[in-house]
């Protein structure tokens, strides 16, 4: 077979925990790292096989987190998230229908309210994903297609036509399709562009900066700045989460989750005290169903749960 | 379209027929139909190999090669094309073998392949998976376990459980790594319904 045969397989699975456990520790894991591991991993099948076996049990694991290893956890959360995922799904259908048959000329905007998705079909053959509280307006001619992401996100599959460029305008910068899905997040004083595959080209509104960006690319435009990071598999895959309706927290602080929460649900989660804020969890919820997260919470790290007027108010 | 993997694997195999899958399409082939067979895997080996201490090699020859076959063309029957895999392995292997062990041989000619229904290991419910994994911990030698536990469950981060254990952070990182590897070989190694080895 190949010339790293003579590696046992109980070494090899010993390098594969190693580079997994080294991962996990997202703080310290950087780009020279991933790419030491996909260098590896090439070597042979053999490290593959054993890389993804583990990798897997920790996926399962994971699940242990958040939902459900506790005892006093009530049974059958799990298959209630599953549930509200696939109603979310129905959701999307039903805005698909309503949407999907053809833009106007004009410019036509389309709208998601809080805890909606949408999927715009183009006609010619491009779709676009609208995530919750966002609104993306769309114009195209002959010569151009064009779309302002005025808020919110949105995740794009476009077809690529060099005569008819696809671009897309937001408050902080331009972004030109170069063939490719990718999804953007528009904030007040940033744009987030994740590159998931072809390529993009990305460019400050001042015009003084740009950058092309590969898959896996996580590029921050600020007024005047871009800054690129590299996003992992894994990665990618749980940001991207909320086009399954799932949101996928790893060693999140549970002020930054609440605020994910917050995003999808007209119930506010507040957490009432800093140190409760600073907690940290890990595990996959569907993204309407807060009150599967404030069981979590409450299970995991003892909170008391109050529910009043549209809020859910954790606390010790 | 919408994408899930499913619809990706589909739209793959309707793009080049009787060509492979992709990586990405291998890795989560071999996640989901391959790996659950472990246990029945492990099992069928056992019965055809003596030799104990070459099972791990010969799992991973097994794995090895239906996934370099996946990238070249997608296997029909998930499961009857490991074990036919698992069957050549283990008849290249009496070959290679100085000595023959003529028991795993003459076995060989016997050892059927279990049958292609889908098994009660994919039917498990989240549920059910969920105390398996639970248990599974449980089993785990105990600092490796409560390592495991403090950073999965209780999400310490590894300094922390450092601290709480009372042992080097590479001491920590070491039994982390420990606890994977123990908690694949329960976790897919062993039968969904026992708690022992068969």
């Amino acid at each position: 077979m190949s010339a790293s045969e003579p590696e046992t397989a109980l070494r090899i699975e010993e390098r594969a925990a190693e580079w997994l456990v080294s991962r996990q520790d997202t703080r310290n894991w950087c780009e020279t790292d991933q790419v030491e591991l996909d260098a590896w991993l090439a070597q042979s099948v053999a490290r593959q096989v054993a890389f993804y076996r583990l990798e897997a049990t920790l996926d399962r694991a994971e699940r242990l987190r958040a939902l459900g290893s506790s005892p006093r956890f009530p049974a059958g959360i799990w298959p209630l998230v599953l549930k509200a995922a696939a109603a979310l799904s129905a959701v999307v259908v039903i805005g698909f229908a309503a949407t999907g048959y053809f833009l106007a000329p004009e410019g036509t905007v389309y709208q998601t309210s809080i805890g909606n998705r949408e999927i715009l079909s183009l006609n010619d053959g491009s779709q676009i994903e609208l995530n919750t509280d966002s609104a993306l307006r769309i114009a195209q001619d002959g010569a151009q297609r064009k779309a302002w992401l005025e808020k919110g996100e949105a995740f794009f599959q476009i077809k690529h036509d060099p005569r008819r460029p696809f671009v897309v305008e937001t408050g902080n910068a331009t972004v030109l399709d170069l063939g490719t899905k990718f999804s953007l997040r528009e904030f007040a004083d940033r744009l987030e562009v994740t590159l998931v595959e072809g390529s993009a080209r990305i460019e400050t509104k001042d015009g003084a900066h740009s950058a092309t960006l590969k898959p896996g690319d996580f590029a921050v435009a600020r007024a005047n700045t871009i800054r690129i990071t590299r996003r992992s598999d894994q990665q990618l895959a749980d940001e991207l989460g909320w086009r399954r309706g799932v949101l996928t927290f790893r060693y999140t602080t549970l002020a930054e989750a609440a605020a994910e929460f917050n995003r999808y649900n007209r119930t506010q989660i507040i957490i009432a005290d800093p140190k409760v804020a600073q907690l940290t969890i890990y595990g996959a919820f569907a993204a309407n169903d807060v009150a599967s997260f404030a069981d979590a919470a409450q299970a995991y790290f003892k909170l008391h749960v109050n529910n009043r007027d549209g809020q859910v108010v954790l606390s010790r | 379209m919408v994408e899930t993997p499913e619809s990706n694997r589909e739209s793959a195999e309707a793009r080049n027929q009787g060509a492979g899958m992709s990586a990405p399409e291998a890795k989560l082939w071999f996640v989901r139909e391959v790996l659950p067979l472990e246990a029945a895997l492990m099992q069928y080996l056992r019965h055809n190999w003596r030799n104990e201490s070459d099972l791990v090699d010969i799992r991973q020859d097994v794995y090895a090669r239906v996934f370099a076959a996946a990238l070249q063309e997608i296997p029909h029957a998930t499961k009857a094309f490991v074990f036919a895999t698992a069957r050549n392995t283990l008849i290249n292997r009496v070959k290679h073998e100085r000595i023959v062990p003529i028991e795993a041989a003459s076995d060989l000619e016997l050892g059927t392949a279990p049958s292609e229904d889908p098994g009660p290991e994919r039917q498990l419910i989240a549920r059910d998976e969920l105390r398996r994994l639970h248990d599974a911990v449980q089993r785990l030698p105990a600092r490796c376990g409560e390592a495991f536990t403090l950073q999965q469950v209780e999400g310490l981060s590894r300094r922390e459980i450092a601290v709480h254990m009372g042992i080097a952070e590479k001491t920590v990182k070491r039994h982390l790594e420990d606890a994977v590897r123990a908690l694949a070989d329960i976790v897919y190694g062993e039968p969904a319904n026992a708690r022992k080895r068969p």
